[in-house]
């Protein structure tokens, strides 16, 4: 890289010394170039005329330069200063440029240079040697013809479309197109059949494109209209229809109306298509009527339509939908509900859900099902996984605004249980806040998938005002249901700072029935808030084993080892051996926890923890730690446990740890 | 096939004619899922790994009467899953979909299943995860009279080889998840609660349950 930029340097002074190429200079190479030879040239000539042309003077004498050069110019040499004739050339360059439009070898190269010259004398021009030539020549011309869009040249178009050469018809037609001669291939088309019919209708689907880009809207609607009617080939009618509704509009809708009711369902799926994305409520109401005559994939169709659409007026076809005979037109109906539904469809598609359920579950041996309140349909229907109840579900869960929210937590009051499931799913799905008060109703409800749907609602609703509701919740609920109570509460408690601990603590403080202090001493731990340590300190140290229990379970909980000096107190002194134990194992679990301490303080921790254990478990625990320092002190306790029959496996397997990790590697 | 191989597909042989010839014994009812992928995998690259059989699991034989005490029954865990729910673990769907499996957080996680009453114990069998050819790590399956697991814990199967999760070396074979599932010989251990050990699989560090069933009788 250094020497090319030392290479630079030197060069770069000597380069910006050498004299500019002048216009001639470059013009005299190019006119002698041979393919393979120096390019620069090329590139000077360009640059040069490029520059030159904004000037007429300049482009003048350039012009006249250019075709000079033509005259004695190599092959490949006439194609370059065709190209430069193509930028400074006038009708000044078109009798030397036709000229070149008889020979084969040159008339590309002509082409190129009279489609990009303005003004008439190229037209004129091309259009006389039209008859002078044939085949491949005479198709370049019509393309330039056509590129131009020179309507001088129609009718000899129009001629060669009704000649007999296939491929000057098609390329003849194709020009009309560009031309956008409509009336030209109106007038032709009917005369022709075929491969060529099929051309030249591409030819008036581009003029009728052009007329619509120019203003010409009602022509070009004509035209679609033309080539959308059912005598016409299913791919023109395709592109007749996607055209008619791009320009047209809502004067498009008579067009699209006529091939929707058609039997080709391709072409009828086009129509529906393009008639969905023309906004109106006369749309909504043609689409919706249409549905009772349709087969079932019409009605798909139409349906999906109206959906996208998102014009709630259609709800009552989609609702008549949702009863149709066919199921495929129902799995629709229902999913377009989740789409244009309002608070009118939360009942119904909640039913629908449940009622999947109920057929399923009456389907399917139960024991293969999920249960508690979350059954998860999806895996039982078919492969497709579309099915009403799974649609239903999905748009209940959808449906979007305020007033839908309100229905869903209205209906929970009074709808059956299946669809009572349904809803608390929703309401937890749309994380309701509204909910929490009837869910907190639901959690103590007699029926026990109600109760347990409910609770995990709750996760997804509740908030820092419901922490007195769920402390009721706690109190009131009994086994599985209150553990899953407190969870709740706690996750409450997780998610915002704002959430009181305090009433927990009196809530602790109040109550007399053991199992409820240990649930609530449960939550303080999974709260982790320090202003309830105190709390747990002091039930830590009840009089009652089954409280203290609870509180060293708890603070075994706790988020971070702030709590490690009162369990390894509850360790060494508690008089309950089941405390001792649990506190020891607690202790253990935290020295794991995250923390800046030294290894050093770590294995100190971890022997003292080993001194404490009076069983076998706690010492392998503690085993397991110290094996992952590389300390002399971790491998001093190992070694020392290994002389314990109890937990000599474990030790040992530290010890070898330990020593392979301190042991320096073999270069 | 070494010796001691040999020695021990000896001592199952007669200890399964033995218990074939005993009156009484039944075979387990166990309903197997539909596979979620077919064949063995080639490139599992874990230590002390049991060979796939290549063909059905034979019947395992238990006393007439046997039956999944632990279906339905409530089970804990110390985190909360991170997917799924904990009740899904008993709940009979062992089809291993999204949708059927509980996902616990990474590192070593217990959970445990309340029999409810004291069983005597003879045969878990466990589905961690089966759309997927893994082995999960330090499988460890205890079983004990309290919730604390102070009191008569027995541990039926342990394939921690080196102590990682803090529960003793294990001398189990490690093994490939498929809709079989691992059936652990538990021998009759008595015990109310059952907690199984993880410590994530060869792919990821997570921990799954798509379904555990005991199968015992309630003790006498």
């Amino acid at each position: 890289m250094k020497k090319i930029l030392w290479i630079l340097a030197i060069c770069s002074p000597a380069l910006a010394q050498q004299p500019a190429t002048t216009f001639e200079e470059a013009l005299a190479k190019v006119a002698a170039y041979e393919p393979g030879a120096d390019q620069k040239p090329i590139a000077d000539l360009r640059r040069l005329v490029q520059t030159g042309s904004s000037s007429p003077e300049r482009a003048s004498q350039m012009e006249q330069g250019l075709l000079k050069a033509l005259e004695t110019a190599t092959l490949s040499g006439k194609e370059q200063v065709c190209r430069q004739l193509s930028i400074a050339g006038s009708g000044a360059s078109v009798p030397a440029l036709a000229k070149m439009l008889g020979a084969a070898e040159t008339a590309d190269t002509a082409r190129y240079a009279l489609e990009r010259i303005p003004g008439p004398a190229v037209n004129q021009a091309l259009r006389d040697m039209l008859p002078k030539t044939s085949g491949m020549a005479q198709i370049g011309i019509v393309n330039t013809l056509g590129a131009r869009k020179d309507a001088g040249a129609s009718s000899a178009l129009r001629g060669l479309v009704a000649g007999s050469d296939p491929m000057a018809a098609a390329a003849a037609a194709a020009a009309l197109g560009q031309i956008a001669d409509a009336a030209a291939l109106a007038a032709v088309r009917l005369k022709t059949s075929g491969a060529l019919r099929a051309e030249v209708d591409e030819a008036y689907l581009h003029a009728a494109e052009q007329m619509a880009a120019k203003g010409d809207k009602k022509g070009a609607l004509a035209i679609y209209k033309e080539l959308s009617a059912s005598s016409e080939p299913e791919i023109t009618r395709i592109a007749a229809l996607a055209g008619a509704a791009s320009c047209g509009g809502k004067d498009a809708v008579p067009i699209l109306a006529a091939a929707m009711k058609g039997s080709e369902p391709k072409v009828q799926a086009q129509a529906i298509r393009q008639l969905g994305a023309i906004p109106g409520a006369e749309v909504t109401t043609m689409l919706g009527q249409s549905v009772a005559g349709m087969d079932t994939m019409g009605k798909i169709r139409v349906l999906t339509a109206l959906a996208e659409r998102g014009d709630k007026a259609a709800l009552p076809v989609m609702l008549n939908a949702t009863r149709d005979n066919a199921a495929p037109v129902r799995v629709v109906a229902f999913q377009g509900l989740g789409k244009i539904g309002d608070a009118s469809v939360v009942v119904l598609l909640a039913e629908t859900a449940a009622r999947g359920n109920a057929e399923q579950a009456a389907a399917r041996d139960f024991s293969a099902l999920r249960t508690g309140g979350f059954p998860n349909e999806r895996q039982l229907g078919p492969a497709a996984g579309l099915t009403e109840d799974v649609v239903a579900r999905e748009s209940l869960h959808r449906l979007r605004g305020a007033e839908i929210d309100k229905a869903i937590v209205a209906a929970i009051g009074t709808a059956s249980p299946d669809a009572k499931m349904e809803l608390i799913a929703a309401a937890a799905a749309r994380a309701i806040s509204a909910a929490t008060p009837v869910l907190l109703a639901n959690a103590t409800d007699s029926n026990r998938d109600i109760r347990r749907a409910a609770l995990r609602a709750l996760r997804d609703t509740a908030g820092p005002s419901d922490v007195p509701g769920l402390i009721d919740l706690v109190v009131k609920s009994q086994g599985a249901d209150r553990t899953e109570a407190g969870r709740v509460l706690a996750s409450a408690l997780r998610r915002s700072d704002k959430a009181p601990i305090s009433p927990v603590m009196s809530a602790y403080q109040s109550a007399s029935d053991a199992d409820l202090r240990g649930s609530l001493l449960s939550v303080l731990g999974q709260a982790g808030r320090d202003e309830s340590l105190p709390v747990l300190r002091a039930a830590a140290k009840d009089s009652t084993p089954e409280i203290r229990r609870g509180a060293i379970l708890a603070l075994s909980d706790w988020p971070n080892p702030t709590p490690m000096p009162d369990l390894l107190a509850a360790a060494r002194s508690d008089s309950n051996p089941a405390c001792q134990i649990l506190a020891l194992q607690g202790y253990i679990k935290m020295i794991a926890l995250p923390d800046s301490r030294t290894p050093a303080v770590t294995v100190k921790m971890l022997a003292d923890a080993m001194s404490l254990a009076k069983r076998a478990d706690e010492k392998k625990a503690v085993l397991s730690q110290v094996q992952r320092f590389n300390t002399p002190e971790a491998l001093a306790l190992a070694e020392s446990a290994a002389r314990d029959p109890e937990v000599a496996s474990e030790a040992q397997a530290a010890v070898a740890q330990i020593e392979r990790r301190l042991t320096p590697r073999k270069q | 096939m070494s010796r001691h191989r040999l020695r021990r597909a000896g001592a199952f042989l007669i200890l399964g004619m033995a218990w074939a010839q005993v009156p009484g014994l039944e075979p387990l009812p166990i309903a197997l899922p539909k596979p979620l992928f077919e064949g063995t995998p080639a490139n599992l690259k874990v230590a002390n790994l049991e060979k796939p059989l290549g063909k059905p699991r034979p019947p395992f034989l238990a006393p007439a009467g046997t039956t999944n005490v632990a279906r339905a029954r409530p089970v804990s865990s110390v985190a909360e899953p991170t997917v799924g729910e904990l009740e899904m673990i008993t709940d009979g769907n062992k089809a291993g979909t999204d949708g059927t499996f509980v996902e616990l957080g990474p590192g070593v996680q217990a959970v445990t299943i309340d029999l409810k009453q004291k069983c005597t114990i003879y045969a878990v069998a466990i589905w961690h995860y089966h759309k997927q050819a893994r082995v999960y790590s330090d499988v460890v399956v205890q079983a004990a009279d309290d919730p604390d697991f102070l009191t008569s814990l027995r541990t039926v199967f342990n394939n921690d080889h080196d102590n990682t999760a803090g529960l003793g070396i294990g001398k189990d074979l490690n093994y490939i998840e498929t809709n079989e599932g691992k059936l652990i010989e538990a021998k009759g251990a008595i015990g109310r609660y059952v907690r199984l050990y993880t410590n994530g699989n060869d792919t990821n560090a997570l921990n799954h349950y798509v379904e555990v069933e005991v199968y015992g009788k309630p003790a006498q």
